[in-house]
């Protein structure tokens, strides 16, 4: 895990949303190596910047969901993922837990619980 | 040997019956002739008889039809011996024939007699007929019911055949509606969540937009007032984070929402040693009530952060107990200075905001408010439980 750079990516298909968690990031004096509003630019984002973190937001733009994402970056990059979802439903919740998630946050996502999970992903990441 | 042969059919010394007719020719012709013109009809008729008894199996008292035979056969051979004895003096044969004659006839008559009663109580044919008549009405009358019973039969057949297929369809009918019913209430269930969900995103996106609004802020009343929005926000898409995994989306229980809004509060506390403890009873709200209960909370847990402890160290507790005459008690208590909310809220605008929202949310809830300055300041909120249903 050591190749991958102390940074994080934002997988957010709301724009706002996105620049709200990069602030909140950047806040913890972090940085924020790229956004993807897709699934399949979130692949190509982790594979080109390998970051020890990707924020995943289950519903994105396109065919293809955060949970698809995760699973391609997971065999790929192998970045710690938290997944950030809005549903509370077991059907979206059984997808996350098939996909290897680092920590799964409910919308609204607090400070703190937005801090613990990064701060623990980092140190799982091999960047203390 | 002889003897018998001779007293049989010759005794000696006597002479035919001619001779004491003195062979008169016409007397003699007339005997003979009506003897045996006698003798023919007396065998006929049992003849006759004798065929009638053989065709007609089924008469009662045949043998008495079988007596006459022998006793008319009887007679007729008498008169036959009659015209013998014209030429021939066979008296002995002649006197046997008529002695069996004689016992058959005194045995006819015997019999007869005795058995009258019962041949007349043997019914007559027009009898039998009127029988046969009536019994072939009765054949008819049951026939006649019995299609009768046929009909109705076939008429209950149908009318149940018609019945089982008149519930199939009702019960077809009942199971489309209750799969329409499945289905809308599937439909429902999946609208409330994305109406659920979209609120929550949009309390997101305004959330990020206040986060980064902040950021550019240097006055820190601004960023204070700003943060006690987020706080409020939180409180609001919190509401709808547990609608949505509640199993009707219409409740959910109070307990663990209070506990993570609580937490999420004491965020706010930078670097100071303030501990939290939440002790909520179990109690399921829906979004009118716990809207207004997480705000309250919000604002209450705030305070006590703000106010209570300047020396930057306490204890925080919130409580939801049931009292015995069933109403329901929200504690929350700090063990801070004791402070006046209405004496901070004229000095500091912001916290002017909290009183009024305290005051307002309090009244929607139907409840009260008494906050008691002991050891810290503890508000205590009173509903009813009907409030909360």
């Amino acid at each position: 895990m050591s190749d991958l750079k102390k940074s994080v990516l934002i997988v957010e298909d709301e724009y706002l949303i996105s620049l709200g968690l990069t602030a909140q990031i950047e806040d913890m004096g972090l940085k924020v190596c790229a956004t993807a509003d897709s699934a399949d630019a979130a692949v190509i984002q982790a594979e080109t910047h390998r970051p020890a973190i990707i924020l995943m937001d289950v519903r994105l733009r396109g065919d293809r969901d955060g949970v698809d994402a995760a699973q391609a970056i997971f065999h790929t990059v192998g970045s710690k993922i938290i997944f950030i979802t809005g549903s509370r439903e077991q059907r979206t919740i059984d997808r996350i837990d098939q996909d290897h998630p680092f920590a799964v946050l409910f919308k609204p996502i607090s400070d703190k619980q937005l801090h613990a999970a990064v701060n623990d992903a980092m140190r799982a990441a091999g960047h203390a | 040997m002889s003897s018998l042969y001779d007293w049989l059919f010759n005794p000696s010394g006597l002479t035919p019956h001619g001779f004491c007719l003195l062979w008169a020719p016409g007397l003699i012709t007339l005997h003979a002739a009506s003897d045996a013109i006698i003798a023919l009809a007396y065998f006929s008729i049992p003849l006759a008889l004798a065929s009638f008894a053989s065709q007609r199996k089924d008469l009662e008292y045949s043998w008495i039809i079988h007596l006459f035979v022998a006793f008319i056969l009887a007679c007729g051979t008498t008169h036959l011996m009659s015209i013998v004895t014209l030429w021939s003096p066979a008296y002995g044969i002649e006197g046997i024939i008529k002695v069996i004659t004689a016992l058959l006839s005194i045995a006819t008559a015997g019999i007869l007699w005795p058995l009258i009663p019962k041949l007349v109580a043997l019914p007559s044919a027009s009898q039998l007929q009127q029988l046969n008549f009536q019994l072939l009405f009765k054949v008819d009358e049951h026939e006649r019911t019995t299609q009768l019973l046929r009909q109705s039969e076939t008429r209950v057949r149908q009318s149940n055949a018609e019945l089982e297929r008149r519930v199939e369809e009702r019960t077809a009918e009942l199971v489309a509606a209750n799969a329409r019913l499945s289905q809308a209430l599937e439909q429902r269930d999946l609208l409330l969540r994305e109406v659920y969900h979209r609120v929550k995103n949009n309390l997101q996106v305004i959330d990020s937009i206040v986060t980064l609004q902040t950021r550019r802020l240097s006055d820190p009343d601004a960023k204070n007032a700003l943060q006690s929005l987020r706080r409020r926000l939180y409180a609001l898409g919190l509401v709808h984070q547990q609608l949505m995994g509640s199993s009707n989306l219409k409740t959910f229980d109070v307990s663990p929402f209070l506990k993570e809004l609580s937490e999420n509060i004491m965020e706010g506390i930078g670097g100071r040693d303030i501990s939290l403890s939440v002790q909520a009873i179990p109690l399921d709200v829906d979004l009118d009530f716990a809207i207004p209960l997480g705000l309250l909370v919000t604002e209450l847990v705030t305070n006590s952060l703000k106010h209570a402890f300047p020396d930057g160290k306490g204890k925080i507790d919130v409580a939801l107990n049931r009292l015995e005459d069933g109403t329901f008690a929200l504690l929350v208590s700090d063990d801070g200075t004791g402070y006046d909310i209405f004496e901070a809220a004229q000095k500091d605008r912001a916290a002017g905001l909290g009183t009024a929202l305290i005051d307002g949310l309090v009244s929607q809830l139907k409840a009260t408010i008494k906050v008691h300055r002991m050891n810290g300041t503890t508000s205590e909120i009173l509903f009813a439980r009907d409030e909360a249903a």
